[in-house]
């Protein structure tokens, strides 16, 4: 007899005797199931979370990186306009950078007297930084000085003389004092040196590429800006140190421009802060124009007759106006040398043979002046802060 | 306390207690082995109460087990561990003749068993569950020409292994439904 293979299958498969299933077990196996997939779903939750959090906590460390809109160099702005900022004191030298003799510095109302004939000088939040013949450099904070270091000049035997220049520097806001130091390796690369004037140590050291001899361009927050040792006329950014990570990058003029201009205590000097060109501030020569101050030149750079100054720190623009009453000439000009805080600045008038020194102090919001330091006849040259050495 | 509610719980037990034997039978006829098919069995209607509120009616639900069992069934044969089970003791050699076996019409049975997995389970779902192949591929989750070679070479083999005696009477491979 035959049989279908639907049959033969049937034959085989009903053969097997159906099991008895415990269904009380298997309703207890897919309670267990369903348990675990919950604790599974919500593990995953809270781990999802903590991804996310993690990622938004990482962005926001590493934004200005991630974004990409500045560059590389570019130093991260620090918000230090929202903080207070100690305000400085007016500092200024009545006597001859070549008397070669001991002199004193005005400090506020305070006069210092100096150890030695200087033939540099800056300020800081905490005094002023001065540097004497051989290269020493003080610290005075208005009753005790110190020396804090020993800088060097150019090529062939190294010394600071009356005639160097740009080779010790502060910046604007802060602490910190910049200079080059050949003791370490004489006759090699010098290193250069920043020295923190309110915790009165070294903060950075660096050994600098330099052909024959660096020169500093400028300091910001915690950034140092150098050349590369070779003369192009006027200085120029090649170089920079971070002080805050010790890291030593090639840099531009534009990148330090950029660097200005996300700082207070600089300005943009031209047509418009789009256009202009961004500087420390520091030697903007402003000419009186009636009763206005208009400027004219920025150190080592064009004539800007008829252009505008704007601030860095709120962009606005800046109409400073001499004080009321003020003797003014038409050939009378004044050059911006400190700044006092992020709104007021200092500036001093005249020029040798000018015979006007007076200290004005303005304030760039509303664009007011007021003699801080009349100015005396009896000198030859009143000596201020930041500039170019000598003084 | 249950997770699923008891509503859901009594008619997963309506559904085990009514079409458990049938979808042994799948299983059995997939897997040819009795403990592997009662294992396979619960991993598939476990599967069907953790998925149950999806299910909603018991047709649903028992084409769901179905289909779990063919694929499930399927996944363990590729797993190694399937194919090498620990023995206490190891088989002796030889045993009864091969063409008595398969010359009565039960001997077809050890034939399908020695399938390959996916060769067997074609074959059933065609001719035991009498699925169509849209409907066999379907459920194994392959195409309909899929099916037909695997179906044609379970035939082929079967076909081989019974003898000239052999009263089974196989399908004219060219009809197909």
């Amino acid at each position: 007899m035959s049989t279908t293979l639907r049959e033969s299958l049937a034959r085989g498969i009903q053969s097997a005797a159906v099991p008895d299933l415990d269904l009380a077990a298997l309703i207890e196996v897919g309670e267990h199931r369903l348990r675990r997939r919950r604790l599974v779903g919500v593990l995953g939750s809270v781990a999802a979370v903590v991804v996310v959090l993690a990622l938004a906590l990482s962005a926001a460390l590493n934004s200005p990186v991630r974004r990409g809109q500045q560059p590389v160099d570019h130093p991260r702005p620090t918000p230090d306009r929202a903080v207070a900022q100690p305000v400085r004191k007016v500092v200024y030298n009545d006597t001859s950078l070549f008397r070669h003799t001991a002199g004193a510095v005005h400090y506020g109302d305070r006069l210092v007297a100096t150890s030695d004939a200087f033939i540099h000088l800056d300020v800081t939040d905490d005094g002023f930084v001065y540097t004497t013949r051989g290269g020493r450099v003080w610290f005075s904070n208005g009753g005790t000085t110190i020396q804090i270091g020993t800088a060097c000049g150019f090529a062939p035997n190294r010394q600071i003389s009356t005639m160097s220049s740009r080779l010790v520097m502060t910046a604007n806001a802060g602490s910190q004092v910049a200079w080059f130091d050949c003791r370490a390796r004489p006759g090699a690369r010098p290193d250069l040196v920043v020295f923190d004037t309110g915790s009165s140590r070294e903060v950075a050291r660096r050994e600098v590429p330099c052909r024959y001899f660096c020169t500093l361009v400028g300091l910001t927050v915690d950034q140092v800006y150098f050349d590369g040792g070779y003369y192009r006329g006027h200085p120029r950014a090649e170089h920079r140190l971070d002080v805050s990570t010790g890291r030593l990058v090639t840099t531009t003029p534009r990148l330090r421009a950029t660097d200005i201009r996300s700082h207070p205590r600089g300005v943009v000097v031209g047509d418009s802060w789009q256009s202009g060109t961004a500087t420390d501030g520091i030697g903007v020569e402003f000419r009186a124009e009636g009763s206005r101050l208009s400027p004219v030149r920025v150190a080592y750079g064009p004539d800007l007759a008829g252009g505008s100054v704007f601030d860095t720190g709120t962009k606005g623009l800046v109409q400073l106006r001499l004080p009321e009453g003020y003797r003014s000439r038409s050939d009378l000009r004044f050059t911006l040398f400190e700044w006092l805080d992020d709104d007021t600045v200092a500036l001093v008038g005249g020029g040798l043979g000018n015979g006007l020194q007076d200290i004005l102090t303005c304030r760039l919001s509303d664009g007011s002046c007021v003699v801080a330091v009349p100015g005396d006849d009896m000198h030859d040259r009143r000596t201020v802060p930041n500039m170019d050495l000598p003084g | 306390m249950a997770i699923r509610s008891q509503g859901d719980i009594a008619d997963f037990s309506d559904l085990v207690a009514a079409r458990s034997p049938a979808l042994f039978r799948t299983a059995y006829a997939v897997v040819g082995d009795h403990q592997l098919a009662q294992d396979l069995l619960q991993e598939a209607l476990a599967k069907a109460y953790v998925a149950w509120p999806r299910l909603r009616d018991t047709a649903k639900a028992e084409a769901y087990v179905r289909r779990t069992i063919v694929t499930t069934g399927i996944s363990w044969w590729r797993r190694p561990s399937f194919h090498e089970r620990p023995a206490a003791v190891l088989p002796e050699a030889g045993g009864s003749d091969a063409t008595e076996q398969v010359t009565t019409r039960d001997a077809v049975w050890p034939l399908v068993c020695n399938l390959p997995p996916r060769q067997r389970t074609a074959l059933v779902l065609r001719y035991y569950e009498d699925l169509s192949e849209a409907e066999t591929a379907d459920l194994m989750g392959c195409s309909v020409g899929t099916v037909k070679s695997q179906v044609s070479a379970a035939l082929g083999k079967l076909r081989e292994g019974v003898s000239d005696r052999s009263e089974v009477l196989f399908p004219d491979e060219a009809v197909t439904r």
